[in-house]
């Protein structure tokens, strides 16, 4: 058998030469299996020149057109001839080969994003929205008391997250500052859905989902909170196999398409390894000497990522970047990489794998599937790891979909 | 020129390949027309792979034989395996009329044989699975 894959639009058209056997069928199997991975839901099977097929060809077809279709794609088969099609129609599958009868127009001649720019081995497709959006961001409280562990109910904050806003920063769910104050963790709020991780040691990331008119409410220490609409999407995807991206070829590439030296970013990515941080304790204590981000006591106080952690998931993250120093975002900025900028703050929740389907998507229902659907394994601050050797470097990301915008207003609410 | 054929299969999913290409030299040398060689490879594969699949409860390695034979407008093939005891024809017909996500998947395999072949015997010999199929030759 010899499987040829071409390109078209967000869809996929593969040929297939020679027989779909008991033995070849499972390579088939294979080959549907790593599209779909990366996020190719629409498949169309040419059987121009496939001569054969026999029922574990068939139980192929049948399945991989039940899981596209489970996942809102589709797979059509065309061509098939004379001999295989008697064989379905035998089997009583002739079904199969009537999918997207209608649909294949559709499918296959939609506009592809005009915009693609290439990068080392990474392809970028720049989707517009509108050039005039922009997003306000607001610093709510201060990362300052963290550094003496001395948080207290008047930095407490019950903050809503409604569709339009995401944020980070460190916040739990809970009706009140006495219920949540032994579970201040990292937290995320995007696009009407909020994951933290409570520090109580269950070390289970908690989650909630906007459901009809409810919006999410957190209580919150301090955070960074983004309001407005995004100017770009933008989808990246490796050429090869195996490349990936880090996080910070990422945001130069966002800045560059926000044309700004500030930006808001939300990604949807399958990570390559993420390196990162989260809190242990509740940084509610009543130790007056207690420094929590010195040497020795930093080790009971932050969990950091051992080698890179976490690869072949899919992640939720968040934040800003900046090109240069921005006074007003002092010290909740630090450098990305190795190099001094871009500088950052991100927040990645970590789910279980989902493929993320190809060409534009909407960023509320993609992330409030992946907290339905997927198991939530972490929320981690990003850090790079830049001790000599040891030092496992950023996070990096095999491929994915990111909102920007630029921010062009920044509210400070000390509080 | 030799109108039969014997081949030696091993337990292996890959041996398919190796039928395929037995089989085509065996149409060729009795001038089989593309149809019937389609039938053969369809029936014994759906009958060799259900063997490898199910029929051996070790994991040793096991010979199925198969010999084909072309008399008077009708190629007879003979399957023979040491597996456990399996008779394909009393398999139930699978109920076409039931949508398809509901349907049972066993069942198919014999369900091609039946339509692709014109006779089938079975018989237990032994230690071994002997199935018969025919196929009449001279027909489109």
């Amino acid at each position: 058998m010899e499987i040829t894959k071409e390109e078209i639009n967000d869809a996929l058209e593969i040929d297939i030469k020679g027989r779909i056997d008991a033995y070849w069928s499972d390579h088939l199997s294979r080959t549907i299996t790593e599209v779909i991975h990366e996020g190719t839901y629409k498949i169309r099977l040419n059987l121009a020149d496939a001569t054969y097929i026999s029922s574990d060809g068939i139980l192929v077809l049948l399945k991989y057109q039940n899981q596209l279709d489970t996942l809102g794609g589709s797979l059509i088969i065309t061509n098939v001839s004379e001999g295989v099609k008697k064989v379905l129609e035998i089997s009583g599958f002739q079904s199969l080969l009537s999918v997207g009868e209608t649909t294949e127009a559709i499918d296959f001649d939609k506009r592809a994003s005009k915009n693609r720019i290439e990068f080392q081995n990474t392809i970028f497709e720049i989707f517009e929205y509108s050039k005039t959006n922009s997003l306000a961001c607001s610093v709510i409280g201060s990362p300052e008391p963290l550094k003496s562990g001395k948080f207290t109910k008047k930095d407490s904050k019950l903050l809503t997250f409604p569709e339009s806003t995401f944020a980070i920063g460190l916040g739990a769910l809970g009706n009140n500052f006495e219920e949540c104050s032994l579970r201040f963790g990292e937290f995320l709020a995007v696009a009407g859905s909020a994951a933290y991780l409570p520090t109580d040691g269950t070390n289970v990331p908690d989650y909630l989902i906007a459901k009809g008119t409810s919006i999410p409410e957190m209580n919150v220490l301090y955070c960074l909170l983004c309001d407005g609409a995004f100017s770009n999407m933008v989808r990246f995807d490796s050429k090869t196999h195996s490349s990936s991206l880090t996080l910070t070829d990422i945001v130069n590439t966002c800045l560059k398409i926000a044309n700004s030296e500030l930006a808001g970013i939300v990604m949807i990515a399958e990570s390559a390894g993420l390196t990162g941080t989260y809190l242990r304790r509740s940084p509610i204590i009543q130790d007056p000497d207690s420094h929590p981000l010195e040497y020795p006591e930093i080790r009971d106080w932050l969990s950091f990522t051992y080698e890179s952690s976490y690869n072949h998931c899919s992640c939720v993250v968040a934040g800003i970047a900046a090109k240069s120093e921005v006074q007003d975002l002092n010290p909740m900025l630090r450098s990305l990489g190795n190099s001094r900028y871009p500088i950052g703050h991100f927040h990645s929740t970590v789910f279980s794998f989902r493929p993320l389907i190809k060409g534009e998507i909407d960023l509320r229902t993609s992330v409030s599937t992946l907290f339905e659907s997927e198991s939530t394994l972490a929320v981690l601050h990003l850090l790079n790891d830049d001790r000599d050797i040891v030092g496992t470097g950023q996070s990096e990301f095999f491929r994915g979909a990111c909102w920007v915008s630029p921010v062009s207003k920044i509210k400070l609410d000390r509080g | 020129m030799s109108k039969q054929i014997y081949i030696e299969l091993k337990n292996d999913l890959s041996e398919i390949n190796r039928l395929s290409t037995k089989l085509n030299d065996f149409a060729e040398a009795n001038n089989l027309s593309p149809k019937i060689l389609f039938a053969l490879n369809l029936s014994l594969e759906e009958v060799i792979t259900n063997v490898i699949s199910y029929g051996f409860e070790d994991d040793k390695e096991h010979q199925i034989l198969v010999h084909i034979n072309s008399i008077e407008g009708e190629i007879s093939v003979e399957i023979e395996d040491d597996g456990k005891p399996f008779n394909p024809l009393q398999v139930d017909e699978p109920d076409l009329t039931i949508p398809l996500e509901e349907r049972p998947i066993g069942g198919l395999g014999i369900h091609l044989i039946r339509n692709y072949m014109d006779d089938l015997e079975y018989k237990r010999d032994g230690y071994r699975n002997i199935l018969k199929m025919k196929k009449k030759s001279n027909t489109n």
